[in-house]
């Protein structure tokens, strides 16, 4: 899925490398994150 | 293929993507190139141990080595051999699409994608065992990437056939198998050196695009983090990696495909040709290639592109292997908890990523290099209890040859599939302040790398 959600990402790289660690994508603010990310601030708000 | 952990329900704060834990040794590309790289060495040990090194020379075939001069001569090889190409399909396909399966492709797809991907290789193997295709510069590398380049933007391949392009499953395989062929003692010496060198580069280099982008040209400076990373350590892997240390957008990682891409491509077809313009001695452009490509995959095309012009390939790729994947490829958790901290500490908040967490060094340690140190290290202890005379004799022809032939497989397969995954249509538009912030890092990094590689250490280098 990630690969599919990021054009070109499978190029020279892959979704599937130990050096993606468990990078993920956020669709709805459409930014990085990881298990270490701070807790969404708009989600706290709302 | 489907991600695990790639999205989540965000009606929870916990909510976040999990690490694999135990999965990660079935889940991840770089644990199955260990895996099915030290199985082929153990595999052609204990063949000749048994006395039945026809099966793993069998499965190694090729017709690189032919130097066919008539179309006569290379219909004749595979007719005769039909079979074993048969069987060495089969091989691959069990190989690979064994390890695809189980980290989640889709075997409808990666089947006959892995099919049509190996028949262009064997074609890469015929045009390489052309008598005259080092006189008309038909290194293999760079024409199957050329052919896959066109294939994939003219022929239109459809999307669900990259299953079977796994670019970084390739080389990752191939790379281990090059332990096995490379000397543990070679590591140990020339490894400090390379990180030395590299290390300088890439910090130089990281610190010219991103403050060059962010002083000069005033971009984001999640964006220039992304683009410093790319450029100065391994590529969209890296940037990857920086991206949720930083908290970056998809369209920065957008921005550094593009230009890790074009300037990835221009690289593997430039690098070789300046090196042999100047003539430079193959481990000192092995040395150069390791410091100014971006990934490995792209850094062994064009390393093997000038090896195979220099006759001497060998010593382009141990350089280059010690240079990119020992003194680049194994600090990236350093780098992604560098750049944590920096966006924790430094940065205003709101704006700061992850935190840093000490784990990231392990989890994103590029586990296939683990790999090619114990391929290397078994390699070393097994030819080293025997006679000069019985290793070139019997283990060389029956060992080592058809483990470089599988790996150079790997490498065709690798190479083939940069150029059919990549459709520049796919690829964003990049403004000119992101281009001319990465394109004046790649310059300072081939300068200093030249320098550093060529002139300060270049007799070292022609050495090892």
């Amino acid at each position: 899925m990630l690969e599919r959600a990021i054009a070109g990402l499978n190029i020279l790289s892959s979704a599937y490398g130990s050096a993606r660690g468990n990078t993920g994508l956020c669709e709805r603010h459409e930014s990085f994150v990881t298990s270490a990310t701070p807790a969404c601030p708009q989600f706290v708000k709302e | 293929m489907t991600d695990p952990a790639q999205s989540w329900d965000e009606s929870s704060e916990e909510a976040r993507p999990k690490h694999l834990g135990w999965k990660e040794f079935y889940r991840k590309e770089d644990w199955w190139a260990v895996w099915l790289g030290i199985a082929l060495m153990v595999l052609a040990i204990g063949l000749f141990e048994a006395g039945g090194s026809n099966i793993v020379k069998a499965l190694a075939i090729n017709p690189g080595g032919l130097k066919w001069s008539s179309f006569g001569q290379l219909a004749d090889h595979f007719s005769q051999n039909a079979l074993l190409y048969f069987y060495q399909l089969v091989f691959w396909l069990v190989l690979f699409g064994g390890g695809a399966a189980i980290m989640g492709a889709s075997l409808k797809e990666f089947i006959p994608g892995f099919i049509f991907l190996y028949v262009l290789a064997v074609i890469m193997f015929a045009i390489a065992g052309w008598a005259n295709a080092a006189a008309f510069n038909l290194e293999a590398p760079l024409v199957a990437l050329i052919l896959g380049l066109v294939i994939a933007n003219v022929a239109r391949l459809p999307k669900w056939m990259d299953s079977a392009f796994r670019v970084e499953y390739f080389i990752k395989t191939g790379i281990v198998l090059l332990g096995a062929t490379f000397p543990i003692t070679l590591v140990l010496t020339a490894g400090p050196v390379a990180i030395a060198q590299a290390t300088v580069i890439s910090i130089i280099t990281c610190l010219v695009i991103f403050f060059v982008g962010t002083r000069i040209f005033d971009i984001d400076k999640r964006l220039a983090a992304v683009l410093g990373a790319g450029g100065a350590v391994c590529g969209v892997s890296a940037s990857m990696a920086i991206a949720a240390s930083v908290n970056a957008k998809k369209e920065h990682l957008y921005t550094s495909v593009t230009l890790v891409v074009g300037w990835a491509l221009v690289m593997i077809v430039v690098l070789p040709f300046l090196s042999r313009a100047m003539a430079l001695h193959p481990g000192v452009a092995g040395a150069w290639i390791g410091t100014s490509e971006f990934a490995d995959a792209a850094g062994f095309a064009a390393a093997s592109t000038y090896g195979k012009m220099a006759g001497n390939e060998d010593a382009v790729i141990k350089s280059f292997t010690l240079m990119k994947v020992i003194g680049r490829d194994l600090w990236i958790g350093i780098w992604s908890i560098v750049f944590a901290t920096i966006a924790t500490l430094v940065w205003e908040k709101g704006e700061s990523g992850s935190r840093p967490d000490a784990r990231e060094i392990w989890w994103r340690f590029p586990k296939f290099v683990i790999g090619f140190l114990v391929a290397s290290a078994l390699m070393t202890a097994f030819t080293g209890s025997f006679s000069a005379a019985d290793f070139s004799g019997r283990v060389r022809p029956n060992v080592l040859a058809p483990l470089v032939s599988l790996r150079t497989w790997t490498f065709i397969f690798c190479f083939l599939s940069i150029g059919l995954t990549t459709r520049f249509r796919d690829l964003h538009a990049v403004g000119w302040k992101p281009f001319w912030a990465f394109s004046i890092g790649v310059a300072v990094n081939v300068v200093l790398g030249f320098i550093l590689s060529v002139i300060v250490f270049g007799s070292y280098w022609a050495s090892i």
